[in-house]
């Protein structure tokens, strides 16, 4: 086992050096944008951040038993900003891993073996393990979002320095990536208030009232419901959405919306938004070799083990 | 199966922190003229080290009365769908936060407007390790688009394990 894990670090060792590009820090306006990372590719992205964390605090000293796989969810849920609009994926998923069962959320909580090794440990030992991962608040940086809001963290512990070692540099992507959410909640929050949107929603409205579901839009609809619920109300609440979405007409005008106004905002963070984009996409070769090392270390590993 | 327990707080153990935040330097990043299509300046932040728990045991969440982690202020480190009895009634009241939380499970936060689901609720989040220094300087912050400042009135931990980041609402 200790000869794999050296083995990976060495092979690690190998890969960071030829990490991404260096970010381009400006962007002339007419340049046009990078694509968005897909789902998939940010999963790898995030799986190879905790990979990396994982080896940085084991250099802390901090042996960390391995975390549960992430469930995944058997199929990628349709885009759902403003409104659910795929009835279809609806009946068969409600809205996803975004709302699970009191059961799910139990098992997920009671397999926990990172959490139950934090909390084996001294006060003392775990604050050290704390300040190890996320850096105790000391050498912060921020940026102040599209919203107008200061967000900050800090630029030590093993979390920080993860994102550094995966997109290059952690600086630039700590501004480029909270900037480049920024932008999607603030033109969210816009398109909502669109008086465009907001004429839809009335029959939207109209429609879900219809089957019983008072609420005057989707995220009235959704908070009502929670994270947590049984399959069949999820289910219900879903596709009442998704139904109403389609035949009100909302759907169709959501999407013009949100494309406006997403437009509009990313002009105007234009070299934020390419240097996220550009960023995640550098980073992606090193991240799925990563997430690859690591898998085949695992199964080494356990074939190891089984014998 | 949802634990409440409320993390009692020592008010005597108020923190006098001075919020080191550094003046709004343009800290550009080798940027070069180029007007409007200079990244947004990352500056130096505050330092937050005075604040982490010090009985040893951290992990909390941390909402404070004023900008930039000052005056009364509670912590969490569980659920707490009700702020209103906590820290002598911390119901619409913060306006910095601070998720000291541990990475992995359960590490980021959402925070919530009003208690009932049927009436006006929404939400924002934090991610573990992330600071918001100042919610009255954003409008706009709730998913629904409403103010965030002096209007949270309880939280929740959960997993971000698909981190739909064109979809704030996904997650969150």
């Amino acid at each position: 086992m200790r000869r794999c894990a050296v083995l990976s670090l060495l092979l690690f060792a190998t890969l960071t050096g030829c990490g991404p590009g260096e970010p381009v820090a400006r962007v002339a306006p007419e340049t046009k944008l990078p694509r968005e990372a897909t789902n998939e590719e940010l999963a790898a992205l995030g799986r190879a951040e905790d990979i990396l964390e994982r080896r940085c605090m084991a250099d802390a000293g901090f042996d960390l038993p391995p975390a549960p796989e992430p469930v995944r969810t058997d199929s990628q849920p349709p885009p759902m900003a403003l409104v659910l609009a795929d009835p279809v994926w609806a009946r068969e998923h409600g809205y996803g891993s975004r709302v699970r069962t009191p059961q799910e959320i139990a098992r997920l909580r009671a397999n926990d073996p990172v959490g139950d090794h934090l909390r084996s440990l001294t006060p003392e030992r775990r604050a050290e393990a704390l300040r190890a991962w996320q850096g105790g608040g000391v050498d912060t940086i921020e940026v102040t979002l599209p919203s107008g809001m200061t967000t900050g963290r800090s630029t030590r512990g093993c979390t920080s320095q993860a994102r550094g070692e995966l997109y290059g540099d952690f600086r630039t992507w700590f501004g480029a990536d909270a900037v480049d959410r920024g932008v999607t909640s603030l033109a969210m929050s816009q398109a909502q208030a669109d008086p465009v949107y907001a004429k839809k929603l009335r029959s939207w409205s109209d429609c879900v009232a219809r089957r019983g579901l008072s609420y005057e839009s989707p995220q009235q609809l959704r908070d009502a419901l929670g994270d947590s619920a049984p399959l069949a109300k999820e289910t219900e609440y879903a596709e009442a959405e998704a139904d109403c979405a389609v035949r009100s007409g909302l759907a169709t005008v959501a999407r013009d919306v949100e494309e406006r106004h997403l437009t509009k905002v990313r002009e105007r963070y234009l070299a934020d938004v390419t240097n996220a984009r550009r960023m995640r996409l550098a980073a992606l070769p090193k991240a799925r070799q990563i997430v690859r090392d690591e898998d085949m270390s695992r199964f080494n590993t356990q074939k190891r083990g089984t014998r | 199966m949802k634990q409440h327990l409320r993390s009692v707080l020592t008010t005597a153990a108020v923190i006098g922190l001075v919020a080191t935040a550094g003046p709004a330097l343009a800290a550009s990043d080798s940027a070069a003229p180029a007007p409007a299509a200079a990244p947004t300046p990352v500056r130096p932040g505050a330092d937050l080290s005075a604040l982490a728990a010090a009985d040893g045991a951290d992990g909390y969440l941390y909402a404070y009365d004023l900008p930039n982690f000052e005056g009364a202020w509670c912590r969490w480190d569980r659920d707490d769908e009700w702020w209103g009895n906590d820290c002598g009634n911390f119901n619409d009241r913060a306006t910095s936060l601070w998720n000291n939380g541990f990475p992995g499970l359960f590490s980021e936060v959402s925070l919530r407007r009003d208690v009932s689901p049927s009436t006006n609720q929404s939400r924002f989040c934090i991610e573990a390790g992330n600071y918001y220094a100042d919610l009255s300087l954003g409008y706009e912050r709730f998913l629904d688009g409403g103010w965030a400042d002096n209007a949270i009135s309880g939280h929740v931990w959960f997993t971000d394990d698909a981190d739909y980041i064109h979809d704030p609402h996904y997650a969150c």
